[in-house]
């Protein structure tokens, strides 16, 4: 029993860290520029057919992939954000109206570039780490290492850089960042593309592990989707804990009683948070 | 929604009761060409539109509901399982799902309602989530992920509608009154009150207008609605599964909303209209139709906030004199 | 003459903070009830306290007699306490009639089936809610602008659009949140003289917030004065006028 604990102690660890790849960028994307980003998902995908490609068709080792990967993904951010959003900037619902329409486009953009079947990714790692009964695949403990360091890069980036502490300002208080000189026309693009980025790595680590299709983008959407409710649209540290506590979760609730039970635990979780906390848990109340 | 609307609809106006010829004359196609295919489609209008209507009550209040497919499949499963389990007719089975609907929709209306704009996005879109897990996990009910098949047909006094241009009369019949529904909804003084709250929440509760009570009963008339039309929908189709009513049937109800007009009377079916056939004029690219719909809701959102039914008033107010 | 509205030891706190502490008193039936103090006194919150936006720690609110404590704002109105807002506050989009017929609708419901399906009841609900919008758009010299869309008329007249949803309601009482914010001082006059007017015309009291101290010394029968969400005084214009503590509340504010 012990050694069940631990085992879904160290999956909900893994699952928590991917889920907040995915969450940052969700919440990032709220917190910054009001948009709830319902095509967050469809970057993972991207992220993952970017990987496919670099490591596949044209042979590069997968961390040049990888920062390639964060390269474009800003970039097609940057491009999305003038393209689809700026319009909408000072009403959410039509931005998040406009964001149901761009997931559908870049989904079925996929689906005429690469065809609907899943597609297989060349396993860079086999074999386990055993700790005793304790059993971690080395893929996903690349996955998981190569997330985290990500992740810590991306909270340096947001604590000690300039346009870290302009981005933070934003997700505080728009008027007083503006009046401070954070300059919109660059904070906005860099807040989506660095969030889609955050999506795209996901993806792009992901797809060793779950192989990729244009259709891989719905779950992700959903995690993140779940983890920035229960911590608070537009709060950092409350997706943080968010991540975690899901993917604690899941992995209990799975490994004790099944797969299909951890999903309504999760979305009756999500509703509660909603109802007697709308701002999540660790959120500012909204007003 | 503007007075100019609300009176002019008292008074046929000429290009009113034009409008209502090209509606009128658009129903009759499928009978002129006589094709098969184009009664489905005029089907599929009804009952999309119907369902979008139902999602535009919801909207006159200012809430945009995405568990919209869910009260759908709940208004499908409550008549397929009458029908199929205790020998109901489906000319009772139809309205009880929409009954069973608007129910579910007004026990949970009020804790949900109390969230807005986005917030109230994301929990119609967690219910919709948890609706199709729900369903999922109790295959005994929903047929689980392969569904339900062989749904009884429609039938009017005995007389089973099988033939595609037996069923549309029938589709024509619910649609009118739908839409006829919609109508005095909007111009009496339920459409007024759905109004003061849409546009300002606050004055219209310290106007003497029950606020949450009043977007209750929107949200439980526009999911009966969809309840209804889910209904409709299982009849005719004849197959349905938990996967049927999921985000995507949700987003696309937004999707014709959204092209239609959020708040017009007729932004429902104009946007039905619009949308559903729009797929097969694209015969030969059927993969561009989702990226085709994207494209248009965008669009649409940035250049016709108030859609394709304010666009004659568009062009006429860029025209440079009142609508 | 009696009380129409008592209060009694009203207080809010949020979190720790205590915004009204303890404040009681009363609005003479058919007087013009004067609520001021400097910024931060505490007034707002006691608006919105009594007209049940803001749920109160602790004491009482009688509205005729009746405790209307807890009670939702549509209630509230329901009872004959109407509000209007600092800001114009109307429905922009649509024309002055209706903006005033949302507020009459309340004093003529309807049930569902009526409300959806129209009828006879409905026709005459209609007629008799279109006869108050036209007693209100003519006590406020509105009739003119009936069919503009409010968003368009100028601010005075916005703010006189406001005053008139709440008159639709048939209130017993009326509460003022700075009616004379933003107007120019032709306009304070005539909304002086127009609130006597309607006062006597639709038999009702009055409650104002206001900073604007000659219209409140004009209007007013009767003043309180709150501080520090406590109250300092009350009485009589000229009581309160020449009252040290008042004096002091104002200047020490202004000092601060």
């Amino acid at each position: 029993m012990s050694f069940l604990i631990a085992q879904s102690l160290i999956n909900g660890v893994i699952l928590g860290t991917l889920y907040l790849l995915m969450a940052i960028g969700f919440t990032l994307a709220f917190g910054v520029m009001r948009i709830v980003n319902f095509a967050h998902g469809e970057f993972y995908m991207i992220g993952a057919f970017c990987a496919l490609i670099g490591v596949t068709w044209l042979g590069l080792p997968f961390p040049i992939t990888l920062a390639l990967t964060i390269a474009f993904a800003i970039l097609l951010g940057a491009v999305v954000e003038r393209l689809v959003f700026r319009p909408f900037r000072a009403d959410e619902l039509s931005g998040m109206i406009a964001s149901l329409g761009l997931a559908m486009i870049l989904q079925h953009g996929a689906l005429i570039l690469f065809g609907p079947d899943p597609q297989a990714f060349p396993s860079l790692v086999s074999g386990v780490f055993r700790w005793g009964a304790l059993i971690v695949p080395k893929s996903r403990a690349l996955a998981l290492g190569i997330g985290i360091v990500i992740l810590l890069v991306f909270y340096v980036f947001l604590m000690h850089t300039r346009h870290g502490r302009a981005l933070r300002a934003l997700v505080q208080d728009q008027e007083v960042a503006a009046v401070f000189g954070v300059r919109l026309e660059i904070m906005y693009p860099l807040g989506l593309g660095l969030g889609v980025a955050l999506a795209a790595v996901a993806g792009g680590l992901m797809a060793p592990l779950f192989g990729v299709s244009p259709f891989i983008g719905g779950t992700p959407l959903l995690k993140a989707f779940i983890v920035v409710i229960l911590g608070g649209l537009g709060s950092i540290p409350g997706a943080a804990l968010a991540a975690i506590l899901l993917g604690l979760i899941e992995s209990f609730t799975s490994s004790f009683i099944s797969a299909s039970a951890a999903d309504i635990v999760t979305f009756a979780l999500v509703i509660g948070v909603l109802l007697v906390r709308p701002a999540g848990l660790l959120g500012r109340a909204e007003t | 929604m503007n007075t100019a609307d609300t009176i002019s609809t008292h008074r046929a106006r000429p290009a009113n009761l034009l409008w209502l010829l090209a509606l009128v004359g658009a129903a009759m196609i499928p009978w002129f060409t006589g094709s098969t295919f184009h009664f489905h489609i005029a089907i599929m209008v009804c009952i999309a539109a119907m369902a979008t209507g139902g999602l535009a009550v919801i909207a006159w209040v200012g809430q945009l509901s995405l568990a919209h497919a869910a009260f759908a499949g709940v208004g499908a499963y409550t008549s397929v399982l009458l029908v199929t389990r205790l020998d109901v007719p489906v000319l009772l089975g139809l309205p009880a799902g929409g009954l069973a609907a608007g129910t579910v929709a007004f026990l949970i209306g009020s804790p949900l309602l109390r969230l807005r704009g986005v917030y109230f996005v994301l929990i119609t879109f967690a219910m919709n989530e948890l609706f199709r897990l729900v369903m999922l996990d109790i295959p005994a009910y929903s047929g689980g992920s392969s569904g339900i098949v062989g749904i009884p047909k429609i039938s009017v006094f005995g007389q089973t509608l099988s033939r595609h241009q037996d069923v549309y009369p029938f589709m024509l019949i619910c649609l009118v009154l739908v839409m006829g529904l919609l109508v005095l909804i909007r111009n009496g003084q339920l459409g007024r009150r759905f109004a003061a709250v849409e546009e300002n929440l606050t004055l219209a509760e310290s106007s003497g207008i029950p606020t949450a009570r009043t977007q209750n009963l929107a949200f439980t008339i526009g999911s009966a609605i969809a309840g209804f039309a889910g209904a409709l929908l299982a009849h005719y189709i004849g197959f349905i599964s938990p996967e049927t009513f999921g985000f995507q049937l949700s987003v696309s109800y937004v999707i014709m909303l959204v092209t239609g007009g959020r708040l017009a009377l007729w932004g429902p079916l104009v946007g039905a209209l619009f949308l559903t056939p729009l797929p097969e004029f694209l015969r030969g690219a059927v993969e561009y139709q989702h990226i085709i719909y994207g494209v248009v809701l965008i669009a649409v959102l940035r250049f016709l906030p108030q859609g394709l039914a304010g666009l004659p008033a568009q062009i006429a107010r860029a025209k440079g004199g009142r609508p | 003459m009696s009380a129409v509205l008592e209060v009694s030891d009203l207080t809010k706190r949020f979190g720790g903070l205590a915004a009204l502490s303890n404040v009681s008193f009363a609005a003479e039936e058919g007087a013009i009830t004067g609520l001021i103090g400097p910024n931060g006194a505490g007034k707002t919150t006691c608006f919105n306290l009594i007209t049940g936006t803001l749920p109160a720690t602790s004491g009482t609110i009688r509205f005729k007699g009746r405790d209307i404590g807890g009670l939702s704002p549509h209630q509230v109105v329901e009872h004959g306490l109407a509000r209007t807002f600092q800001a114009a506050t109307t429905f922009p989009d649509v024309s002055v009639r209706e903006n005033i017929l949302r507020g009459a609708l309340l004093r003529h419901p309807l049930g569902l089936g009526a409300a959806i399906f129209g009828g006879a009841k409905a026709r005459a609900a209609e007629r008799d809610a279109n006869q108050t919008v036209d007693e209100v758009m003519d006590a406020l010299d509105l009739s003119d602008h009936a069919e503009r869309i409010a968003g368009t008329l100028a601010y005075g007249h916005q703010k006189r659009l406001g005053v008139a949803i709440g008159l639709a309601t048939r209130p017993s009482l009326l509460l003022l949140d700075e009616p004379a914010a933003g107007l120019n001082p032709d306009e304070v006059d005539r909304f002086a003289t127009m609130l006597g007017e309607i006062k006597a015309r639709f038999g009702m009291s009055v409650l104002v917030v206001e900073h604007h101290m000659r219209l409140i010394m004009r209007i007013c029968d009767q003043i309180i004065v709150l501080d520090h969400g406590e109250k300092i005084a009350e009485g009589a214009p000229d009581v309160v006028r020449d009252d040290p503590k008042v004096i002091e509340a104002y200047l020490g504010a202004e000092h601060a």
